[in-house]
């Protein structure tokens, strides 16, 4: 025992000798690892956070009114609501904490609430005892024991379908067990949402919630989670790559310590179990980091993740960040195997070490000649399953994968690449020191093929989604432009002075055009269906993009069907194709006759002449238009209006604010990827800097001769540093062709299967060029430091290595 | 008038023989706790026409005989009941243990649609208020005073919007409008108005018809409910050409024996109430029986006022086929005299 503590302390010990390393080593795993715990927290607390809105619909599955600024809000909006001859049903329900735990309190109105089971007449003397005294509630027989001691309720109905202490209870005893008297939650919906006046709703402050869209949370967010996901699991790989790289380097300095303890007699079984604790002292340490940064990072996305998912899903935001053990373990067990996975081979040397052998340069150099035809092979059958993936791929995770295995497949091409390229640059050199020089380069090359590859994945990953985002923000502004076409938007801020306001706008504008719609479902998705009033700002804006001819003259008849890319792409329709909706006035069959772009949309939607919207939804009522008139008149326009009419908030804006409005909205879908790609490549700025603290040593023992023949070190240092900075280079330029395919990939696969709309993909050299200054700098930062560092190397140091030698 | 009594008792206490007999216990209990009707309380106006909570039952209902533009028949029912499951006091919040129950229904020849509602007291869904009046049950409504009122309801095949008025006083059934129900006691404060002339419109299945006729409001409230041997009821409302009017009831029992009562209203406002001895109301035995299997076509004989009339429904298949179902819709009747009214069927026989 005592001497695998011995052998431990002694392998450790190496790092001593080298903290740089060690600290590298740790922060490159740490922030690799912090990437993907920082990721995952994000996605579990989203699914926390759908979760705990599905559990709403537990009781029912119907659309839910709610406050929009509270958790809890007045009761008297109940019979507000059904004195206009809504049907809702007030649900209360909050957390109580009791003696002897936590109880999910429900209160519910049965009297009002479409239920089967209080409907039933054999369950009415329940109904009677759940209303008035005893006030029965229902809870399974774990909560209802718990309850009982609580002594709380003098009845428990036991109901083994409630979750774990979970009471249903009358609504006025839940009032006032969680002592919120004349207070509600929220309001089940029973009429049909098209009955709603939204005016009403608004001036109570109530948003409302449709079950379609929040039993589906997961459903309708799972590709931004599972992209969320990718990016993160391609950053934990990248790092996983750059350990790989730093531990197998590290081998080579420790082979004489191995090898001396060998020849003291320390057993291989010792040596291996010295080594795992090793490995798992620097695990430990890093996961232990990785997941406090993840956290961290979790919480500093977190806003920019949860604009995105109410901006484009519309979905509730994620509670804040909240790190529960089970997670935390998950994410700290994902590194300690990651962690062991790429140790496994510095396992298998280490147990190979010949204990009698010391200079190991050549060696080493002949390995990785090998090493990269075999990478070689196995990047040629990466690109065979990516073209295999690419012919059969019809769904996000084949995306993915047909993306990952192109970029690993590309990535692990390189060193062979570069080995045949620095071949011919030998070969086509005149001079000897060139041919020195060359042959140098390729020695070098082989001890930063990690670090390279590390570069042209993070390189690769950056242009392609730079390259989406660029096409999605040409492509979003363009159609902006289209689907904005009016000069001035208002949103009617109080519906009592709407006939006024659109009077007055009368005088200045012939076009007032409506702006509304309503949820219904179509092929039992989630749908929404818009009205629009015929008009030349339609015909000669709308973004189409595949129309019939003449098919204005169709759809302002009501002959045929306009509908968006995502109606179109979910149900597999074509313009010509005839389909048929169900819509309050009965079942209407129609050819579709057009398909517009409807980018930000994850739901599908029609747009239907607004005579027929009105008689199929009567009740409904625009407060939102479009308002045409004279661009130079705009401002003068709305300063005139909004003096007439002075109304707090922007109630009226002009084409210009909204589309900035848009646009930042839709900036932000791509916050996250745009982060997290960045830090990808500056994961790999990390590599290639303790790749060459760790290389550098014995490099030293490769320029040592070089300095004997008369070289100054200085000069030997700036040779160094201008071979890393253009093998870089050429890591890059190999990586932008890569970087327009996976672009390709990401806007022609992933966006159609993650979001639901195509983009045309679109090179954006000017991007690469920034690209590349940024990533260039990182690099010359990361080699300058230690390069830095050994240029301050004596002559005795390297005389020591010949010493050594 | 105890109309429905009955269907309130079923449905607030369990429709089986055992809750019955647990319901009937609870009675002889509320009697002390919930307020009894008493002979010597004189009714007060408007405040009576709002609810009384301290009793157990109570009802506003309005049945309406009108004609549309082609001067076809069509009747509707407006009812609001009130229960109260336990005389607890507590009138406002969640907690109330005041229920209310609406069913509207539109009738014409061809077509029968009802509509049912429940509330809880004590949040605003339902209620009724003395001054100004109004009774509701979520968007259905009974409001104004009882000289000029407005009357709506909706269902999903119909709805209809109506203007109620009358300048007659109100009559009062039984002596200070305490009404008896049974020979050992059960009785009822019990009001109508039975001259209201109505217009307005009535849409059926998309269509509106413009109507105009006349209505009958009953108001009603007691504690004291039927006898353990009562099980059903019969009633009438009737319009006569001539401007006057005739309630008459049958309360039904196991033993066969009948409790009737009634009042006859002159087209001056006057009215005196109907000795069970002095009128005959028999159902006219029909092959029809076998098909309704209840008694829809009726007899009445008043001999001192030469009053001899058989009465037929309008539409026979006027179920409300509500939560405890029974029968009601329009009648026409003729005879010595003719007119058109109401009636009423239990089904619990």
């Amino acid at each position: 025992m005592n001497s695998i503590v011995l052998t431990v302390l002694t392998i450790l010990s190496h790092w001593q000798k080298k903290p740089i390393q060690l600290v590298l080593m740790i922060l490159c795993l740490s922030v690799a690892s912090a990437l993907w715990s920082g990721v995952a927290t994000i996605n579990k607390q989203a699914k926390l956070s759908y979760d705990k809105a599905a559990s709403i619909y537990e009781i029912s599955q119907v659309p839910i009114l709610i406050s929009s600024e509270k958790d809890f809000f007045s009761d008297d909006i109940f019979s507000k609501f059904r004195k206009i001859g809504i049907l809702v049903s007030p649900v209360i329900s909050g957390t109580f904490k009791g003696n002897y735990g936590e109880y999910e309190i429900f209160g519910l109105d049965p009297i009002s609430k479409n239920s089967n089971y209080f409907d039933s007449r054999a369950n009415q003397s329940e109904l009677l005892d759940f209303i008035t005294p005893p006030y029965t509630v229902f809870a399974n027989s774990f909560t209802a024991i718990r309850a009982n001691q609580e002594g709380l309720f003098s009845e428990v109905e036991i109901n083994e379908n409630l979750a774990d202490n979970k009471i249903i209870v009358d609504i006025g005893i839940a009032q006032e067990i969680l002592n919120k008297k004349g207070l509600i939650s929220r309001l089940e919906l029973y009429s049909p949402e098209h009955d709603l006046d939204y005016t009403f709703i608004n001036e109570n402050k109530l948003t409302l919630v449709n079950s379609n869209s929040s039993s589906d949370f997961d459903q309708l967010t799972r590709s931004f989670h599972l992209n969320l996901t990718a990016f993160g699991f391609l950053a934990f790989f990248v790092g996983i790559f750059i350990f790989y790289s730093a531990i197998n380097l590290g081998i080579e300095q420790k082979r004489k310590l191995i090898g001396s303890l060998s020849v003291i007699g320390v057993s291989k079984i010792s040596l291996n179990i010295a080594i795992i604790i090793e490995l798992l002292i620097i695990a430990i340490i890093s996961g232990l980091l990785g997941t406090i940064l993840g956290y961290y990072l979790a919480t500093l996305l977190l806003p920019d993740v949860n604009s995105t998912l109410k901006g484009l899903f519309g979905v509730p935001a994620i509670d804040g960040i909240a790190l529960p053990i089970n997670l935390w373990l998950a994410n700290f067990s994902i590194v300690i195997v990651g962690v062991l996975l790429a140790s496994s081979n510095y396992l298998f040397k280490i147990n190979k070490v010949n204990i009698l052998s010391s200079a190991h340069y050549a060696s080493l150099v002949s390995q990785n000649r090998s090493n990269a035809t075999l990478l070689l092979v196995i990047g040629i059958i990466f690109l065979a399953v990516g073209i295999m993936l690419f012919i059969f791929s019809n769904n996000l995770i084949f995306s993915f994968l047909l993306m990952t295995s192109v970029l690993l497949g590309f990535t692990l091409l390189l060193p062979y690449m570069l080995m045949i390229l620095l071949d011919a640059f030998s070969f086509f050199s005149q001079s000897i020191g060139a041919k020195w020089f060359w042959s140098e380069t390729k020695s070098q090359t082989q001890l930063l093929y990690i670090a390279l590859m590390a570069i042209m994945l993070a390189f690769s990953i950056n242009i392609g989604v730079s390259g989406m985002v660029n096409s999605f923000r040409v492509t979003f502004t363009s159609w902006l432009d289209k689907r904005l076409a009016a000069e001035i938007y208002l949103k009617i801020p109080n519906p009592k002075f709407g006939p006024k306001i659109l009077e007055f706008i009368n005088l200045h504008s012939e076009t007032i055009l409506p702006i509304y719609g309503t949820n219904i479902k179509i092929k039992d998705l989630p749908a929404t269906i818009f009205a629009f009033k015929p008009h030349d700002t339609y015909r000669k804006n709308w973004p189409l993009l595949e129309c019939l001819d003449d098919c204005w003259a169709d759809i302002e008849s009501d002959m045929g069907w306009l509908i968006n890319e995502q109606f179109a792409l979910k149900l597999g329709l074509k313009v010509g194709d005839n389909f048929t909706v169900k819509l309050p006035t009965g079942l209407h069959d129609k050819k579709i006759s057009g398909i517009y772009s409807d980018y930000g949309n994850p739901k599908i939607q029609m747009m239907i002449p607004l005579n027929r919207f009105i008689s199929n939804f009567p009740k409904l009522k625009p407060r939102t238009y479009a308002v045409r008139i004279e661009e130079k008149e705009v401002d003068k326009f709305i300063d005139l209006v909004e003096k007439k009419f002075p109304f707090d908030s922007a109630w009226i804006t002009d084409q210009r604010t909204v589309k900035s409005s848009s646009l930042k909205i839709f900036e932000k879908t791509f916050t996250i990827t745009n982060s997290l790609s960045l830090l990808t490549l500056m994961i790999s700025g990390l590599a290639i800097f303790s790749t060459i603290i760790s290389i550098s040593e014995i490099r030293r023992s490769q320029l040592a001769p070089a300095w004997a023949m008369g070289f100054s070190p200085k000069i030997l240092i700036f040779q160094e540093f201008s071979r890393s900075i253009m093998l870089a280079i050429i890591a890059i330029i190999f990586a932008i062709p890569l970087g327009v395919v996976i672009s390709y990939i990401l806007t022609k696969y992933i966006n159609v299967t993650a979001f639901g709309w195509e983009l045309p993909n679109a090179i954006y050299p000017n991007d690469w060029m920034k690209l590349t200054i940024m990533s260039v700098s990182i690099i010359t930062i990361s080699l300058a430091i230690p390069l830095i560092r050994n240029s301050s190397s004596s002559a005795r140091e390297y005389l020591r290595v010949f010493n050594s030698e | 008038m105890n109309r429905l009594f009955f269907i309130i008792l079923v449905f607030f206490l369990g429709p089986t023989y055992e809750l019955h007999a647990k319901s009937f216990t609870n009675l002889s209990e509320a009697k002390n706790s919930f307020s009894s009707v008493d002979q010597n309380v004189k009714l007060e106006f408007p405040k009576d026409h709002g609810f009384h909570p301290s009793f157990r039952t109570e009802w506003w209902y309005v049945t309406a005989n009108l004609k549309n533009q082609d001067d076809e028949p069509l009747g509707i029912q407006w009812t609001l009941f009130r229960s109260s499951l336990e005389n607890t006091g507590i009138l406002n919040g969640w907690k109330t243990s005041q229920i209310w129950m609406g069913h509207a229904a539109v009738t014409t020849k061809n077509y029968h649609f009802f509509s049912e509602k429940f509330a809880r007291g004590g949040v605003g869904q339902a209620g009724a208020q003395a001054s100004p009046f109004k009774a509701w049950i979520d968007d259905w409504n009974f409001s104004g005073d009882w000289n000029n009122a407005q009357l709506n309801a909706a269902g999903d095949q119909f709805s209809y919007n109506l203007k109620i008025s009358s300048q007659k006083p109100l009559v009062l059934h039984g002596p200070n409008g305490v009404s008896k129900k049974s020979p050992s006691g059960a009785k009822s404060f019990y009001y109508s108005q039975p001259f209201f002339k109505v217009d307005g419109s009535v849409e059926i299945n998309g269509i509106t018809h413009e109507v105009e006729g006349k209505a009958w409001a009953d108001r009603e409230w007691s504690s004291e409910l039927l006898d353990e041997d009562q099980i059903g009821w019969n009633w009438l409302g009737l319009h006569f050409d001539d401007g006057s009017k005739l309630m008459v009831f049958e309360v039904k029992s196991k033993s066969g024996r009948s409790f009737f009562s009634g009042t006859r209203i002159y087209r001056n406002g006057k009215y005196k109430s109907l000795q069970p001895q002095k009128f005959i109301l028999r159902p006219k035995l029909s092959n029809q029986i076998k098909k309704d299997k209840i008694h829809l076509d009726w007899k009445i004989e008043i001999p001192s006022e030469n009053l001899n009339i058989t009465i037929k429904p309008i539409n026979r298949n006027s179920y409300m086929n509500t939560f405890i179902p029974y029968w009601e819709g329009p009648v026409s009747f003729t005879g010595s005299h003719s007119g058109v009214g109401f009636l009423e069927v239990t089904l619990t026989e």
